[in-house]
């Protein structure tokens, strides 16, 4: 195992780095270039030469990147000439928010969608497995922005339940105004449950087709026990692969629910430093985003490791199989 | 100097907002209610436009109304307020650090006097604090974004402190005043002397009299200003001479303010604090608004208008925020195709009159906004704009552009391609280097993503039509149209665009003199369409280093049409509480004065 995780980490450096020469190079194609896009339109010639010299943009681009990367490698990750801040801090600040926002929600759609999930495989065909199926498909087919404003015009405009933005201020505002945090974390887990339903019902469904159910079915074993003890944990593995493949999305994906609730996390960091060209952030946040999957693809391997004996790691092979 | 021009979808998110400049209490939004001592006031912030830059001497990254106006003229004020009681943009003396100047010796020599102000440490606000900031933007103009090479401090040939409360420039030639007044004495910021160190331990001293000092202690307060993890809590931010001292400040843009007790203009807060909240969509600020909870005083996303009864029930009033500026797309004068088509004259009044901004106003724009024929806003009302201009000498009319175009020589084809049928310089002739069958024809850029100005844009194509001019529509993203926006040369590859829209124009910030010595004097920085033209330059000129009015400028310009002026939209569409008063008239340039607010229960 440990011959394994220092390969794949070997793997992952050099994916990494790969990524972010090409999201640098990407960036430099971007039409116009951070000094109009940070100046504004009148910006003189003058103006934008200054700020190119200022920011080192007039080096050539290998100069430039390894400039950056030197930094990243002491922990600098550049500074943002957009919102005045080194990146370090953005991060610091943005990725914990975003980080507690998905973890809650995506753990609340494990914890209703397993059980839902497991539910209908058993039911399969029935009036309620069709019915579960139709509602959690209405979900799944409804962009996020629009639950979204459903929640916020019914919970927080007509019954005022619970407020339309999600706690403002630093992380420990979450804990000090926990209720604001409800419609972000709903929207986010009523879109998700679908898809994990979605994964453990087809998987309960292929694990009750197999001998080993109804050899227990045979020997007498109650149904409850076959379905939580046998069938629920191997069929929990193709989710733990969904699971571990969720990082990027907890680290990113939350920019709609973001914008929506006025929520300042690292999705919308990542968005508006594309929109402004606000290099510096743009590639921290790929960066991250970048380690997060790697991080992410190998504890799913570790994950399918413990819960399925059958599988193991040959150090020849370096991968799951 | 500029603040840059404003995308119309995007338009107030590059301006952004507040209340207005008044001396006295100004009048609010709304009546009733009992008053509360003190209070909380919440400001909701644009999208893209929370402050980030507090030190008053800023660079061209950080130049920006979120963080001049709405920011740091909070806590730190210049010599001349601009924005009066009736939301003109034209200097307060009472709000002012500095009574209005006395001009001598052919204008060449002007005195200051200052008021009585104090810093909030307990210093009177003096002339050596003035000294303080031309000594250091002397040694660093070229990092002050609203340095103009030849102006000052370039002109300044010295100055001369008299006593603490009065000092004397003397140029190197003569100004015009009104132009001195609003567009360089009103950038010069007091600086306290608690500011001239070199380090945040190091002693107070007078490093700004020595070129190397000046350069230290800039770095100094610049490395400070680019700290903002400190702002909240660094002293040197606490010693202001403004009605508001900065308490808090987090990363996301939101900043508290706490009344300054010690402010000795002549309003004096009656909030305890005032808040800036910054918005990550203005889905999202219009949801807190339908909530009815936590905003005193937010905007109403102009593509959100039918929203406004429904904040009217939350205890909102609309009303619109006029901006200081004004709106154009840009012909290039240097294309190699079409350049000598926009060198004639009257293609461009033809032009112009196929523009019919008033149905741009009633429909794309849902009425916010008013038309436009010049580079003088004449709105909101001001001193400067003349009839002529205002009525406009080319109003929407295709019979007079047809006339036009006909009697200069074309085939007029309606909803085809007009072509030259005349070639030639002389009476009646397409004009010099325009060949026999040119077609009447632009490509014309403009941003993607602004649903005005592609409505707009849809709307002029169809307009042009009606005399024959074809107009080839090419959006593309904000960024890439703007990158396009560099003076060029007919020979340079770049210089190859025709027309271009970015969805803008000029906004009149803090050089609130409408004159247009940056946008279209021959090679100014910003004059994007390369535009040159012997007179114009001459009576812009005047309008500066001359005793020359603003009437022949724009006048000459709304004839001669440099650029093709577009209706003109209000900053946003402000909604403000019923129990928040005071905040009326809004400041055309996009000042705050909550010390003029005050809340009822």
């Amino acid at each position: 195992m440990i011959r394994f995780l220092s390969r794949r980490c070997s793997q992952a450096v050099i994916v990494l780095l790969l990524v972010s020469i090409i999201v640098f190079g990407l960036t430099r194609l971007l039409p116009g270039g951070p000094a109009r896009a940070i100046l504004g339109v009148h910006a003189t010639p003058t103006n934008i030469a200054a700020f190119n010299r200022e920011n080192g943009l007039d080096s050539p681009l290998p100069a430039q990147y390894w400039h950056w990367l030197s930094g990243v490698l002491t922990g600098n990750f550049g500074f943002s000439y957009v919102l005045n801040q080194p990146v370090s801090s953005l991060l610091a600040q943005r990725l914990p928010k975003t980080a507690f926002l998905a973890g809650v929600s995506v753990l609340l759609a494990v914890l209703i969608a397993v059980p839902l999930g497991l539910y209908q495989a058993v039911r399969r065909g029935r009036a309620d497995d069709y019915a579960v199926t139709t509602v959690t498909f209405v979900l799944y087919s409804t962009p996020a922005f629009w639950v979204a404003l459903l929640l916020i015009d019914v919970l927080a405009v007509r019954l005022h339940v619970f407020p339309a933005e999600a706690p403002q201020g630093s992380f420990s505002a979450i804990f000090s105004d926990p209720g604001a945090l409800v419609l972000p974390v709903a929207t986010i887990t009523l879109v998700s449950i679908a898809a994990f339903s979605r994964y453990i019902r087809s998987s309960v469904l292929d694990e009750l087709a197999q001998d080993y159910v109804r050899m227990a079915r045979s020997k007498g074993a109650r149904r409850r026990v076959i379905l939580t003890r046998h069938v629920l944990r191997n069929a929990l593995s193709p989710v733990v692969t969904l699971l571990g493949l969720s990082l990027p999305f907890i680290l990113s994906g939350t920019l709609i629910t973001e914008q929506v609730f006025n929520y300042p996390g690292v999705g919308l960091l990542a968005f508006n430093a594309a929109v402004a060209q606000d290099y510096p952030v743009l590639l921290g946040v790929v960066l991250v985003v970048g380690i997060g999957t790697v991080v992410g693809s190998l504890l799913a391997d570790i994950g399918y490791a413990l819960l399925d004996p059958r599988v193991h790691y040959a150090g020849d092979a370096g991968s799951a199989r | 100097m500029r603040l840059g021009a404003v995308a119309v979808a995007a338009g107030a998110a590059l301006l952004a907002s507040a209340c207005g400049a008044s001396s006295g209490s100004g009048s609010g939004a709304s009546t009733g209610g009992k008053p509360v001592a003190g209070g909380t006031a919440t400001f909701a912030l644009l999208p893209g436009t929370t402050p980030n830059y507090i030190f008053p001497m800023l660079t061209a990254a950080y130049y920006s109304v979120a963080n001049i106006e709405q920011f740091q003229r909070l806590s730190f004020r210049s010599l001349y307020w601009i924005g009066n009681g009736q939301g003109q943009p034209v200097v307060d003396p009472a709000m002012s650090l500095a009574q209005t100047p006395t001009y001598s010796h052919g204008n060449t020599v002007v005195t200051v006097h200052l008021g009585d102000y104090a810093w909030s440490d307990g210093q009177p606000v003096t002339t050596r604090d003035v000294a303080f900031w031309i000594n250091l933007l002397k040694v660093n103009k070229g990092s002050f974004a609203a340095y103009i090479p030849g102006e000052f401090p370039d002109s300044l040939k010295s100055y001369k402190i008299v006593n603490a409360k009065t000092i004397v420039f003397t140029m190197t030639k003569s100004v015009n005043p009104t132009w001195f007044t609003y567009d360089q004495l009103s950038q010069i910021t007091p600086l306290p002397r608690a500011w001239d160190k070199t380090s945040a331990s190091g002693k107070v001293g007078n490093y700004d009299q020595t070129t190397a000092g000046a350069k230290a202690v800039f770095n100094f307060l610049t490395a400070q200003s680019k700290n903002i993890a400190t702002y909240g809590s660094n002293p040197l931010w606490k010693i202001v001479d403004g009605p508001w001292k900065m308490v808090n400040y987090q990363s996301s843009g939101y900043v508290k303010f706490q009344a300054n007790p010690n402010y000795a203009g002549p309003s004096k807060p009656k909030l305890k604090y005032f808040i800036e909240q910054p918005y990550t969509s203005d889905t999202a600020e219009l949801n807190v608004l339908r909530s009815g909870s936590s905003i005193d005083y937010g905007y109403l996303p102009e593509q959100e208008a039918s929203q406004k009864g429904q904040l009217a029930s939350q205890g909102y009033t609309t009303v619109p925020w006029q901006g200081w500026g004004t709106t154009f797309f840009l012909m290039n004068w240097q294309s190699p195709k079409t350049g000598p088509l926009v060198h004639q004259l009257y293609i461009r009044q033809a032009m112009q009159s196929l523009i019919d901004e008033k149905s741009f106003v009633s429909g794309p724009l849902k009425g916010y906004g008013h038309v436009n024929y010049g580079p003088v806003p004449s709105q909101p009302s001001n001193p400067y704009s003349d009839a002529y201009e205002t009525k406009g000498p080319f109003p929407y009319n295709p019979k007079k552009a047809v006339q036009l175009l006909s009697g200069n020589g074309w085939t007029v084809k309606p909803n085809g391609t007009s072509t030259c049928a005349k070639p030639g310089s002389g009476a009646g002739q397409c004009g010099a280097g325009i060949a026999a069958d040119t077609p009447l024809s632009f490509t014309l850029k403009f941003g993607s993503g602004a649903v005005v100005v592609s409505q707009e844009m849809q709307a002029l194509k169809s307009d042009f039509s009606k005399a024959g001019i074809a107009i080839n529509l090419s959006s593309a993203p904000f960024d890439s149209i703007i990158s396009l926006l560099t003076p060029c040369k007919s020979a340079q590859a770049s210089c190859s665009w025709q027309m271009l829209n970015y969805g803008g124009g000029w906004t009149y910030g803090v050089d609130p003199y409408p004159t247009g010595d940056q946008l279209f004097a021959t090679g100014s920085g910003s004059n994007s369409s390369n535009y040159s033209d012997p007179h114009a330059d001459q009576i812009i000129s005047q309008t500066i280093h001359g005793p020359g009015s603003l009437t022949a400028y724009e006048d000459y310009m709304a004839q001669q049409m440099p650029v093709l002026w577009m209706p003109q939209p209000v900053n946003q569409v402000s909604e403000i509480s019923t129990k928040l008063h005071g905040v009326l008239p809004q400041s055309p340039i996009g000042s705050l004065t909550p010390e003029n607010w005050s809340l009822t229960k």
